[in-house]
């Protein structure tokens, strides 16, 4: 009985807890206490945390990608086409700045000399492919082949041993492909591609 | 063991007042590079410029999350060391020139020309003279 009687007790206090936590929580909300704004930088603690969770996410998901042996010399230029029109303007390249306005994305896009160190064959394709929530990283697997996917990672892990130099020679042999969004997605190609005719 | 522990009152007062001396001294010596900092701009928007523009993703930033990258230098000590760019000496004239234009202090290099406003070159000089 007087076990019963305590944990009656607490059950109460529990659920009176819960109640208050979440009645805190939806008024934050509605009186705005959080700032979206992009110019409040998350703090540290908050920063890290995102950061991991998103690594430890992409590695979760991208085991069971198979990546190809190797890629080509074709590949890497291919890739580079793709990079250089739809990626090196948040994403930057060796020696060549991100566009200005990039700066004000919170999280902001990182220049990606480095990224190979950070993820595996697999799980940047995984990135390009799905793009990351709450960052300005898209999903690209509706404006990309699978194929040219694999040429960006191509791009992405020859990037290290690329001078400013090579970059711009890249640039000039190669003109800059079309933006993707006026790029057929695999499906429903007809009707988008009979919507730009007109 | 018995030496250290048997040092006798008048010693320990000698090490303690050593000890406080020291301690006023490093106080002193961390007051000192942040004042010279805020001579030349300011130092907290310099770290947010920092973090804008992604000077994490090649080197690695003291105390940021996002600071991890290993394609340029650390940069932790930046305000006390004594070359910059591989040529230039650590002046914060020069590193307003290096931030503002690499590029053109040392062509073909792997850091781009970012766009910096010379205040925003001044500011995050300021931010990286505090880092000794």
């Amino acid at each position: 009985m007087e076990l019963n009687k305590t944990g009656i007790k607490w059950s109460l206090f529990t659920l009176a807890g819960v109640a208050v936590a979440a009645g805190a929580a939806v008024a934050a909300v509605v009186a705005g206490a959080f700032d979206t704004a992009a110019t409040a930088a998350w703090p540290q603690p908050v920063a890290w945390l995102i950061h991991r969770t998103m690594i430890d996410s992409v590695r979760a998901r991208a085991s069971s990608v198979v990546p190809p042996a190797g890629f080509t010399p074709e590949q890497v230029r291919a890739g580079f086409q793709v990079y250089d029109a739809h990626c090196a303007m948040c994403h930057g390249g060796p020696g060549v700045s991100r566009q200005p306005w990039v700066a004000g994305l919170e999280p902001t896009a990182p220049y990606l000399i480095d990224v190979r160190r950070l993820f595996s064959r697999p799980e940047l394709y995984w990135v390009v492919r799905n793009g990351v929530k709450m960052t300005a990283m898209p999903a690209w697997r509706d404006r990309l082949s699978e194929g040219e996917t694999w040429d960006v990672v191509a791009f992405l892990e020859a990037l290290p041993g690329m001078t400013p130099a090579q970059y711009a020679r890249l640039r000039a042999a190669a003109p800059p492909l079309a933006q993707a969004s006026t790029k057929p997605a695999p499906v429903g190609e007809a009707p988008r591609a009979a919507e730009q005719e007109r | 063991m018995s030496d250290s522990a048997g040092g006798g009152p008048f010693r320990r007062a000698t090490s303690l007042i050593a000890a406080l001396a020291c301690g006023a001294a490093l106080l002193a010596g961390c007051g000192a590079p942040d004042a010279a900092a805020r001579a030349i701009g300011d130092p907290e928007r310099g770290a947010e410029l920092v973090e804008n523009h992604g000077c994490g993703s090649c080197h690695i930033v003291p105390g940021r999350a996002s600071g991890i990258g290993l394609v340029g230098p650390p940069l932790a000590g930046m305000g006390a060391r004594t070359i910059i760019a591989g040529k230039l000496a650590n002046t914060p004239e020069n590193m307003i020139r290096w931030l503002q234009d690499p590029q053109e202090v040392v062509p073909g290099n792997v850091m781009p020309d970012m766009g910096l406003s010379r205040a925003d070159a001044r500011d995050i000089t300021a931010y990286l003279y505090t880092l000794r």
